[in-house]
């Protein structure tokens, strides 16, 4: 595994077991994303490609999932390892040691205090329906805060000490002045009449301050202040959560969160959102699709993950919308150097942004390579009848393309390879055997008896 | 994930139509003109139906417990002259031995005696008998009532719709047992006046049921559609909004049983309804309460005369109980969207 | 602003639904009998009643008569009360702070356990603390409160001893008249004076009263809530909470709760009719000298004039506190406001 690799999914086998019985849901799938890439996921719906997504977060939810067999490795920043406890505890009182080779740690087993150091700051999601992902009684601002009060502890705290201790010699006394809107319809200052933007509290030209109190004078200065160090020091300390429960001394808590809003309101600025600070004080369902898609990744990018796993983010919104957000998501992650898990069933999206593909049908990973191979060479039959079922405006044709028969029940799914019963190319070998993802070009692999062979798998 | 199940509704029409097809018989000249064969393909869907619906009974387990209490009490109901026969004509009156109250066992009375030695059993037995009939009647009077205003005001709706609504606001506006007693209060005390008390308390809240369900079922498809073909309006109101609506009705009047008895048996304990001395659970409380706390003596022992109380309230728990598991039972049953 | 606008439009509606109660009590009040008897006492001379017919009109047809009465309530002339031996405004006042305060704790005992019980199980779902919450939630709803007030009563002053059974507080302070006045509230006034002796005495005196009370609603609490939350807990944001790190309990307890909460205050708002009626039976037993006993002995003295001042009471209070829940649920899911 190169030191580029960030996510490695090695064979991954979960089942769920419901009343009507156990559904194999996934089926050995291997893959693995390079950092800077972005990889797409496709396939029909019930593939199993959210599953693969939620098993990455660790998001499988463990009564009706289990996880069978395989190993997803990631290549965790260090400062999350070295906070990893290495045991943990589970409920049945088994202990689970931390698995780690060179860097690397198994996420599949790690302790669930463990995997909320991933979680948000290190792996991200962002889903389909940014309506009911968004909960409605908070505001968009508290929502990204949040998880920047969660992760981000430590910036925090260094960026408040950093505001008290400058904050201690500047007692000047500022002149008053208020905003008006000159002749073209920008705003100016009333004193000298210098152009200034809506946001800036002090004039840049004069230096009159447009704000009531300039000097925002923090009472408990030196208490704060033995906080924050402590903060700064050991972000998790069992003191300081201490204090956030009781009512009064929780007010040590206002810089920080004062921050973490300035933080916020800069998340909304860099996706785009024209009026960040009425966006920050309002609920979700007062905002359009595409904007409540943006604060979803405002959350999911604020603590700069080295993943972002998007789970058909615009299958919901507008197609003009759609292009919007897609581009956005390019551009952060140029400018973030961020991973991205692009899972969706529209093959146009998947020409669009992504690098590198795979094809999932039920539950296993058909088809692995560069966007252009298998635009051009498709050469599992599923992938060839999905690049066929796309309606070409340069061919006449009577009739669309499609793939026979349905999606197999998972319950009890074909034996063999799963996609056998549709297969218009199908052998005796091919109900028999389970065909193995093997390379057939260089990044290209297939996982189909057409390919590898008799016997081979 | 997907769950691809094979429809059986294709083995079914192969069915129908394979005894239908088979050779074609004159059907029998009745009065009534009813073909047995479209008869039976109309039942066969809604037989299978009662066939799930049994089958999902036996499984949930809150529904049977409560299905077991309710059935022990109807037949304790049922079999109550063959248990303690009524020793004077009019059945509410507890044979009594004007004696201090006896222990459980004593003398053959089996839950022993309470105030004035009035026949515990008897009471409970008896008891069990007003308590149904009060409950039923409350409930059936209240839901025809309710059927009534909440489905017209539901399908006309404007100011109609309106007015009956305001109306049920008010009467909502009270809760039950205040309601009941001020009613009660008025009226000469007797059984028949607390029940209409309580009809009159409760009409409002199956109203507001039904008006709800029609409200939501009128502006459904299949109504649109019978409509578009020149279906008569009450037509429609009975033959596709009513069947519909039946069923939070089916489980709301269940539960209601219960909730009955209850507040029948808060009101007959403060003094209304039945006099002393009757085959009332809730009186027999608050005639048993003087002697509750306080210490009777029989073949030597001492004992604190508990039972008078236990014993009734015990019986009111267990039925109130009942009907509350069997509805909740029904609920889950009849929700279709956890059906299957 | 939307908020003031919303609160103007409910009142407003109040309105009619107020009248309609009026309504009703005020043909309660002439269905039987001489209408004014509630108004006249023993001790008045045969002139002194004309004067009374005179005043309320009693001569006059029936809408004319609404009016006058409607007035007479306005204008807090309630009738005369055989029971308390004054008018019934009287009557309500001396009595409404014992009531009001054995409510009110009541009412907080519901809401801390049964939110706390209805979150807990839903978290452990059909798991055996979920199992015994629903088993005592059925307990609580098919119970009658006069026989669990009866049973408690039993058990804790009669078998074990440790509470009492009667009064608001000890005979003691009764004697010593060393109950300060000042709200009426017992257990208010005797922090308010320092006196901790009083206040833990009151404590212990209210509190089998308050627990009965309670029961019902507690039920009717823990099963709106955990239904609530077991619907909220599958939705998507909770998702997104897991997927952003945060930890199971800061999940449930912060955003879960907040979202569930929204059916329950409409939920306990509605329960508090059956507190008030649950009141008439618990003070009688308990001898609470509230709004409940009062009522329970007008009803036995045949007083129909107090019971249905009472009634009429609680027709206000239940129809205020409706619409106060309201107000609270619009505050609470900030999806109402743009009705």
């Amino acid at each position: 595994m190169s030191k580029d690799t960030i996510i490695d999914i090695k064979d991954l086998r979960i089942n769920f077991y419901t009343k009507a019985g156990v559904v194999k849901a996934i089926d050995g799938v291997d893959l693995s994303i390079i950092k800077g890439e972005t990889f797409g996921l496709v396939g029909e719906s019930g593939c199993g490609k959210s599953v693969t997504a939620n098993s990455i977060m660790g998001l499988i939810q463990s009564p009706p999932g289990k996880i069978e067999k395989g190993a997803i490795w990631f290549n965790a920043p260090k400062e999350i390892l070295e906070r990893m406890q290495p045991k943990g505890r589970f409920r049945n009182g088994s202990s689970k040691t931390l698995s780690l080779t060179d860097g690397k740690v198994e996420i599949l087993g790690l302790h669930k205090k463990n995997i909320r150091l991933i979680r948000g700051r290190a792996i991200s999601m962002i889903f389909q329906e940014p309506m009911t992902a968004l909960n409605p009684v908070f505001t968009a601002g508290d929502q990204i805060s949040e998880i920047i009060l969660l992760h981000e502890k430590r910036e925090l705290a260094e960026a408040v000490l950093k505001k008290l201790n400058e904050n201690n010699d500047q007692k000047k006394r500022y002149k008053r002045a208020s905003k008006k809107i000159g002749g073209k319809g920008e705003l100016r200052c009333s004193s000298c009449n210098g152009i200034v933007l809506e946001d800036q509290e002090l004039c840049p030209q004069c230096g009159s301050s447009f704000v009531r109190n300039p000097n925002k004078k923090v009472r408990f200065r030196r208490f704060y202040k033995r906080i924050y160090v402590k903060m700064a020091k050991d972000p998790d300390a069992l003191s300081l959560s201490l204090m956030a429960k009781i009512p009064i001394l929780r007010r040590y808590r206002r810089p920080m969160v004062r921050e973490a809003n300035d933080r916020a309101m800069r998340m909304l600025r860099l996706v785009r959102i024209p009026d960040p600070k009425n966006v920050m004080k309002s609920f979700p369902h007062e905002l359009s699709g595409g904007m409540q898609q943006r604060v979803m990744i405002a959350i999911a990018l604020s603590c700069r993950p080295q993943l972002l796993i998007a789970d058909e983010p615009t299958t919901a919104l507008d197609v003009t919308i759609q292009a919007q957000i897609l581009k956005l998501i390019q551009e952060l992650q140029d400018e973030m150097d961020t991973s991205v898990l692009m899972i969706t069933h529209n093959l146009g999206i998947v020409a669009e942004v992504c690098d590198r593909v795979g094809v999932m049908y039920a539950g296993c990973l058909v088809e692995r390579a560069s966007t252009d191979s298998i635009f051009k060479e498709p050469l599992h039959p599923y992938t060839q009848g999905l690049m066929n079922a796309i309606p070409k405006l340069d061919l006449e044709l009577s009739r669309l393309e499609t793939i026979e028969g349905n999606v197999p029940n998972l319950i009890n799914p074909p034996s063999g390879c799963r996609f056998h019963t549709r297969c218009p190319y199908v052998m005796e070998h091919c109900k028999k055997e389970k065909p193995q993802l093997i390379d057939i070009a260089p990044g290209h692999s297939v996982a189909c008896h057409l390919y590898g062979g008799v016997g081979n798998g | 994930m997907t769950d691809v199940q094979e429809p059986d509704t294709t083995s079914a029409i192969n069915n129908i139509s394979n005894t239908s097809s088979s050779t074609p018989r004159v059907p029998p000249k009745s009065r009534f003109n009813i073909d047995s064969n479209v008869l039976m393909k109309e039942l066969e869907p809604r037989v299978r139906e009662l066939r799930n619906s049994l089958g999902l009974l036996r499984e949930n387990i809150t529904a049977l417990v409560g299905l077991g209490f309710v059935i022990f009490i109807i037949i304790i109901a049922l079999l109550a002259p063959v248990i303690c026969p009524p020793t004077s004509a009019d059945t509410m009156y507890i044979p009594r031995d004007f004696k201090q109250p006896k222990p459980p066992g004593a003398d053959g009375h089996i839950l022993g005696t309470g105030n004035w030695g009035t026949d515990m059993l008897y009471g409970i037995v008896w008891g069990a008998r007003t308590s149904i009939i009060i409950s039923l009647f409350v409930v059936i009077t209240g839901v025809l009532i309710g059927l009534f205003v909440g489905s017209i005001a539901g399908y006309y709706g404007g100011r109609i719709d309106n007015l009956m609504m305001r109306i049920t606001d008010v009467f909502l506006s009270l809760p039950a047992l205040i309601l009941a007693m001020a009613i009660a209060s008025i009226l000469e005390r007797s059984l028949e006046n607390m029940m209409l008390a309580l009809i009159i308390v409760w009409w409002p809240s199956y109203a507001r049921l039904i008006r709800a369900q029609v409200l939501s079922i009128k502006e459904s498809t299949y109504v649109e559609a019978a409509r578009a073909i020149g279906v008569k309006t009450d037509r429609i109101l009975f033959k596709h909004i009513v069947p519909n609506a039946i069923s939070p009705l089916i489980v709301a009047a269940t539960m209601d049983i219960g909730a009955v008895v209850l507040v029948a048996a808060g009101l007959s304990y403060i003094g209304f309804g039945v006099s002393t001395g009757s085959a009332e659970w809730g009186r027999m409380v608050s005639d048993g309460q003087s002697w509750f706390l306080s210490t009777v003596y029989w073949e030597g022992k001492a004992y604190t005369a508990s039972w008078v109380v236990i014993f009734p309230g015990l019986a009111i728990l267990m039925f109130t109980m009942g009907f509350s598991l069997l509805g909740d039972g029904l609920r889950d049953i009849l929700d279709p969207r956890l059906r299957r | 602003m939307r908020l003031a606008n919303y609160i103007i439009k409910r009142l407003l509606l109040l309105i009619p639904v107020l009248i309609g109660v009026s309504l009703i009590i005020f043909t309660l009040t002439r269905i039987t009998g001489d209408p004014a008897a509630g108004y006249i006492n023993e001790k008045m001379t045969q002139s002194q009643i004309d004067q009374i017919y005179e005043k309320y009109h009693f001569n006059e047809p029936v809408y004319t008569q609404y009016v006058y009465w409607l007035n007479g309530i306005i204008t807090l002339d309630w009738g005369w009360s055989k029971t308390y031996g004054g008018p019934v405004t009287d009557a309500i006042a001396y009595y409404f702070p014992a009531t009001l305060e054995l409510t009110l704790v009541s009412i907080c005992i519901a809401i801390i356990i049964g939110i706390y019980l209805g979150i807990a199980s839903a978290v452990r779902r059909n798991r055996p603390f979920d199992h015994v919450t629903r088993v005592v939630s059925l307990l609580g709803v098919s119970l009658p409160i006069f026989w669990l007030a009866l049973i408690l009563q039993y058990l804790f002053y009669f078998h074990f001893g440790w509470f009492p059974s009667s009064g608001r507080a000890s005979n003691v302070y009764y004697l010593t008249k060393s109950i300060p006045d000042i709200t009426g509230l017992y257990l208010l006034d005797s922090v308010l004076v320092g006196n901790f002796a009083l206040f833990k005495d009151v404590l212990w005196h209210i509190f089998l009263p308050a627990v009965t009370l309670s029961f019902g609603t507690i039920a009717v609490v823990t099963r709106i809530m955990r239904n609530s939350m077991l619907e909220v807990l599958s939705l998507d944001y909770v998702k997104t909470a897991r997927a952003k790190g945060l930890s199971e309990r800061s999940i449930i307890w912060k955003h879960a709760r907040k979202n569930a909460m929204i059916p329950t205050t409409t939920v306990i708002g509605l329960s508090f009719g059956g507190l008030l009626g649950g009141a008439v039976l618990t003070e009688s037993i308990f001898s609470w000298p509230g709004l409940g006993r009062w009522s329970a002995t007008s009803i036995k003295l045949f007083d129909s004039n107090s019971v249905l001042g009472f009634c009429l009471l609680v027709a206000i209070i239940y129809v205020l506190v409706n619409l106060a829940v309201d107000v609270l649920y619009a505050y609470l899911d900030p999806r109402v406001h743009l009705e």
